[in-house]
């Protein structure tokens, strides 16, 4: 089983495919990122920092603006995010 | 295998249908088709009474859809829908038709005897079709999801899109549909449309479609989706728009209009003007029919929750997201898109699984729908301007 999906090499998150807990450690590619929140199955994780007002690009494209800034490893959802 | 009609249009099945023209008659076309005990055999029709433009054109595009061979119309006789002229249409594009009209015929019984005997002379003209080869660029396909779950925009849909990439780039026509489920998509719609022209379309549908969905008081946007993973509307519709591929839209069409030329296509399903006649998608077999009311000989089905349907006239293909629906209704999906987050299979090769399986349906094998003897039929109302169309 995968853990996660990147649907678009320009993508700044990742989509998780099973829960995420709190320090757990993950790989994408050469690089090692730290879960800074439990992420359920389905739900998205920062693979990239975003800062406020930056775009969150899935399927390489924007879904939405960072509220705030958010950090490599961190939950990325609609506390965070909002559409344009 | 294919059936070469009469206009040079080639279609991979050879479908008769018995034809209701109002609700009062679809008992008589339901028992002739059950009592001849053939599943070439497919009854579609219209229930309602009060005329409708859409429907007319609707049934005069599907009567003489490319894999159907022969028609047997069957009326009450006071209807609104001009049966004659359906039956002169169809008459008139090479295939075998009759017409039972039931007031003049004598009733239910003598109408059933005479449809099942009509059938059996329909079926030996039909026996004569000229046969052909049908190479993949020739074939319409489109493209629909239902019951969609948070793996559906991750694996089934965007294999669907990356087939219709390769289906498209050497000469194939595509089509994708609901304006509904693309909210928030324009601006990457108008950037693929092929010309300023198709462009304007783009926008115009997409906005008239904002328009009719908030009137309907209908927000796509479920608790569901965000409980899933969901974060914004966009996101959503991002997850139905990957069906659609890569290459440019080279157009916009409504239900029953026949792309003229190859390449991929966006069917416009949401009505002109008032709202008048309720959602434009009440069900998933309401969508295919459309989307083979424009030709598509094939429908890619994308279901992350698990459909069983399949549709009269042009086989369906069930791709499903994940695998736990597919061991659920093993008999029922042809394909499993899930390999992609359990096994070791890439997009790619659920592209190329979907490449076989439409080449095997060419040659006649019949996908797990068709197999079952699926054969579902939906049209309502609608009402269309017309200033859309390709042609």
């Amino acid at each position: 089983m995968r853990k996660y999906v990147q649907l678009n090499g320009d993508d700044n998150v990742i989509v998780a495919l099973l829960p995420f807990h709190k320090d757990d450690v993950l790989k994408l590619g050469e690089t090692m990122i730290t879960i800074l929140n439990d992420i359920p199955s389905g739900h998205k994780i920062a693979v990239k920092d975003i800062r406020k007002r930056e775009s969150v690009i899935k399927y390489g494209f924007s879904i939405g603006q960072a509220l705030v800034d958010i950090t490599v490893g961190e939950h990325v959802h609609v506390h965070n995010i909002t559409s344009e | 295998m294919g059936y070469l009609r009469k206009n040079g249009s080639k279609g991979i099945r050879n479908h008769l249908l018995v034809v209701y023209t109002v609700e009062c008659a679809s008992f008589v076309a339901k028992q002739i088709q059950e009592l001849s005990g053939d599943l070439n055999i497919q009854v579609i029709g219209s229930g309602g009474c009060a005329p409708n433009d859409y429907i007319t054109s609707m049934m005069h595009k599907l009567c003489t859809h490319p894999n159907v061979g022969g028609v047997l119309i069957i009326s009450l006789g006071c209807e609104n829908l001009d049966y004659r002229s359906l039956a002169n249409h169809v008459k008139a594009s090479g295939r075998p038709v009759e017409n039972i009209i039931i007031q003049e015929c004598g009733g239910t019984a003598i109408s059933i005897k005479s449809g099942l005997s009509l059938l059996k002379k329909i079926g030996i003209e039909m026996s004569h079709t000229p046969v052909c080869e049908v190479a993949p660029e020739e074939l319409i396909i489109g493209t629909i999801c239902g019951g969609s779950d948070g793996y559906s925009g991750i694996t089934s849909n965007p294999a669907i899109g990356l087939f219709f990439d390769h289906f498209i780039s050497n000469g194939g026509t595509g089509i994708f549909e609901e304006g509904g489920e693309l909210i928030g998509c324009t601006r990457q719609m108008a950037e693929r449309s092929i010309s300023e022209e198709v462009r304007h379309q783009v926008e115009a549908v997409l906005s008239k479609t904002v328009a009719y969905y908030a009137k309907m008081g209908n927000d796509s946007f479920s608790l569901g989706n965000a409980t899933g993973g969901l974060s914004t509307i966009i996101e959503k519709s991002l997850g139905a728009y990957c069906k659609s591929g890569q290459s440019p839209i080279a157009g916009v069409i409504q239900p029953g209009d026949v792309p003229q030329a190859s390449g991929l296509y966006f069917m416009d399903v949401v009505p002109d003007g008032d709202v008048k006649w309720g959602f434009p998608n009440v069900s998933d077999n309401a969508e295919i029919i459309e989307l083979i009311a424009c030709g598509a000989h094939i429908i890619l089905f994308s279901t992350g929750r698990g459909s069983v349907v399949g549709s009269a006239i042009s086989p369906v293909i069930k791709i499903c997201s994940n695998t736990d629906t597919y061991h659920r209704l093993p008999d029922d999906i042809d394909i499993n898109a899930g390999k992609i987050l359990d096994e070791d299979s890439v997009l790619s090769d659920i592209s190329m699984e979907i490449a076989t399986h439409v080449e095997s349906l060419v040659k006649g094998k019949q996908s797990k729908s068709e197999a079952l003897g699926h054969a579902e039929f939906f049209l309502g109302y609608k009402y269309f301007n017309n200033d859309c169309q390709t042609k």
